[in-house]
């Protein structure tokens, strides 16, 4: 499902003192299937854009078309549940999404409320709370009598159950445990590819970016200010650099190498590619005192 | 003997659970050190910074903080010494603007009005909110609501600040600007930390590291001690510092790696001694 937006500006409470314009003219094109990443400093409107993938917040001006919903200032609430159901959004604090007396209910309202019956939501939900690496037993748990981490995880197996075409997620792995977001970051890459989802990713760790995504969207003031694939966006540490903005620790460790006067073709992006690299560097200089 | 944090025995277990959150914990930290916590989802450490901080009614165990035990007839005594950041800092707000959250501890210590006023001034300039102190609380995107947390302990100044997950939603820059900012505190007024944290590169430039695991201290000491043990971190479902991984990653390709654990700057060096070196 492919996501257009053109000329998107979105104000806080317009005309009163409060008002603050949080995107400003944003046009892109988020394709059918791919993997976008969208980073940016503290309140560049990163979770502002990402309210506009499934229409909670509407354009101030300009239009959002997902899929053939064109969505203006001017779009009512009534017709929008069809779309709620295409796209699932994971929020930047779970709690805002948990509100059920228990886990299992919370994560079968979505099926139940989309034409599930209760037996079949009852089993999804245990489904979704193994695939996010909880035991079964906190399903009769209320949800907010979790740690943070396990509060995420349960968010996530809501917003997953109701098998949605676009995943949409800000910042899905802050507060878990590293194993947790490895197996978490997997679990969103296989659902990708084995069902065709199109995901939109609010990321602080760009090696989640650099290992994941397609599509690269940085944002400042709430304007897109670079766009590409990871390789592109990331070729240009400086430049990243002076907008405060990190690159993945291993580019990084490159770009410190470069300073000592290492060469490299092309900065590795992942610890792999830098391991790589390295490991050619020992065998050339094996080679040459030979 | 002077251990601003005891805690000695220490279980508790939520009713509505089978296992206890905290098995029999016993530590205690120096004044002045920074402590990083580590540990899987669930094991206990939040737990834990809610019991130090008088938070939770625990039946077995016992805590001192600063030579005073906490029990609840001087809860509000020990809660005072301590400044803490909530896992969700939506759980901390009380004031209606950024500016009255941030001051709203300062005047429950009856700090006078003009040095309150300075001290929230000072501390939203550190963090970079200054201009958004007449917003309110909920109005602020997700890192901006972490700095205004943060801002409000170090307005506070107390003896003990207790960070749980607090910059997990900054950018890498950004974390590590406030946690500069915190250590300057820390050095300046010889405040002790407590940090816990899932970021790894955090806990580098600790003094300790305690590992819990289900409820029960696994391992705790200094950080090089505790990475050297990488296979013991990844078995419990964490990780190692950047420096350590390639290392690990490098080790795989067949190449000898110093052993003694060194950060990123050290394996450039090192690097640099192997490769450029005439
Ligand atoms: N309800 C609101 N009313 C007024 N201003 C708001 C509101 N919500 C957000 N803002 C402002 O809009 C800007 C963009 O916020 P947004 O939440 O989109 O940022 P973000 O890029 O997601 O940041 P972070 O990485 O910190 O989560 C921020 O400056 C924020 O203060
Ligand atoms: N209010 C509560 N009621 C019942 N059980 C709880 C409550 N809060 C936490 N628990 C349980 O206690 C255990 C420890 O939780 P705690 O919040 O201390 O973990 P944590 O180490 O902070 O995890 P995380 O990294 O996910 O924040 C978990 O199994 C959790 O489910
Ligand atoms: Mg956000
Ligand atoms: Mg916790």
């Amino acid at each position: 499902m492919a996501i257009t937006f053109k000329s998107v500006s979105y104000t806080y409470q317009p005309n009163t003192p409060f008002e603050f314009h949080a995107l400003n003219e944003i046009s892109t094109k988020i394709e059918d299937g791919s993997f976008t990443a969208l980073i940016g400093h503290t309140g560049s409107g990163k979770s502002t854009f990402l309210q506009h993938l499934n229409a909670l917040l509407k354009p101030t001006s300009g239009t959002v078309l997902i899929e053939d919903a064109t969505i203006t200032h001017e779009t009512s609430n009534k017709n929008l549940k069809p779309l709620r159901k295409k796209v699932g959004i994971v929020f930047q604090f779970p709690e805002k999404q948990l509100f059920a007396d228990t886990v299992k209910k919370d994560i079968a309202f979505g099926p139940e409320n989309f034409g599930s019956t209760p037996e079949e939501a009852g089993k999804l939900a245990k489904k979704m709370i193994e695939l996010v690496g909880l035991p079964v037993s906190l399903l009769d748990r209320s949800p907010f009598e979790l740690s943070g981490g396990q509060m995420r995880r349960v968010a996530i197996a809501g917003v997953l159950a109701m098998q949605p075409n676009v995943l949409v997620l800000d910042e899905p792995t802050a507060g878990l445990d590293p194993s947790g977001r490895q197996e978490i970051m997997h679990l969103f890459t296989s659902l990708q590819q084995s069902q065709h989802f199109t995901i939109v990713l609010v990321t602080h760790q760009m090696e989640d970016v650099a290992n994941y995504a397609n599509h690269v969207i940085v944002m400042e003031h709430g304007k897109i200010v670079k766009e590409g694939r990871p390789r592109e966006v990331f070729a240009d540490v400086e430049w990243l650099h002076d907008k405060q903005l990190d690159v993945p620790a291993s580019t990084e460790f490159a770009f410190e190498m470069v300073k000592r006067g290492f060469h490299f073709d092309k900065l590795p992006l992942t610890e792999q590619e830098l391991a790589d690299d390295i490991a050619a560097m020992f065998k050339r200089r094996r080679r040459s005192n030979e | 003997m002077n251990d601003i944090i005891k805690v000695s025995h220490l279980t508790y277990k939520y009713l509505q659970n089978e296992l206890p959150a905290l098995d029999d914990v016993s530590f205690s930290i120096p004044s002045g050190a920074w402590v990083a916590i580590v540990g899987h989802n669930g094991s206990g450490k939040s737990t834990l910074a809610h019991s130090l901080d008088g938070l939770i009614d625990f039946k077995q165990g016992q805590v001192f903080i600063d030579g005073v035990e906490l029990t609840e007839a001087n809860v509000w005594k020990v809660r005072s010494k301590i400044g803490m950041i909530f896992q969700n800092p939506d759980n901390q707000f009380v004031g209606a603007t950024v500016e009255d959250d941030v001051a709203f501890g300062l005047e429950n210590m009856a700090v006078p009005h003009d040095e309150i006023q300075a001290r929230v001034d000072s501390a939203l300039a550190q963090v970079q909110m200054s201009e958004f102190r007449h917003k309110q609380p909920d109005q602020l995107s997700g890192g901006q609501k972490q700095r205004v947390a943060l801002a409000g302990v170090i307005a506070m100044q107390p003896k003990i600040i207790i960070l749980d997950e607090a910059t997990s939603m900054l950018d890498p820059i950004g974390r590590q600007e406030i946690l500069g900012v915190i250590k300057r505190l820390r050095r300046k007024l010889g405040i002790t930390v407590l940090s816990i944290t899932h970021e790894m590169d955090e806990t580098t430039s600790a003094d300790e590291i305690i590992v819990l695991n289900d409820g029960k201290i696994i391992e705790s000491g200094k950080p090089s001690l505790i990475y050297a043990h990488s296979d013991l971190l990844l078995k419990l479902g964490l990780d190692v510092p950047y420096s350590q991984r390639l290392k690990e990653a490098l080790k795989l390709r067949h190449i000898q790696t110093p052993q003694a654990y060194s950060d990123e700057k050290g394996m450039v060096d090192w690097l640099w001694q192997s490769l450029l070196k005439a």
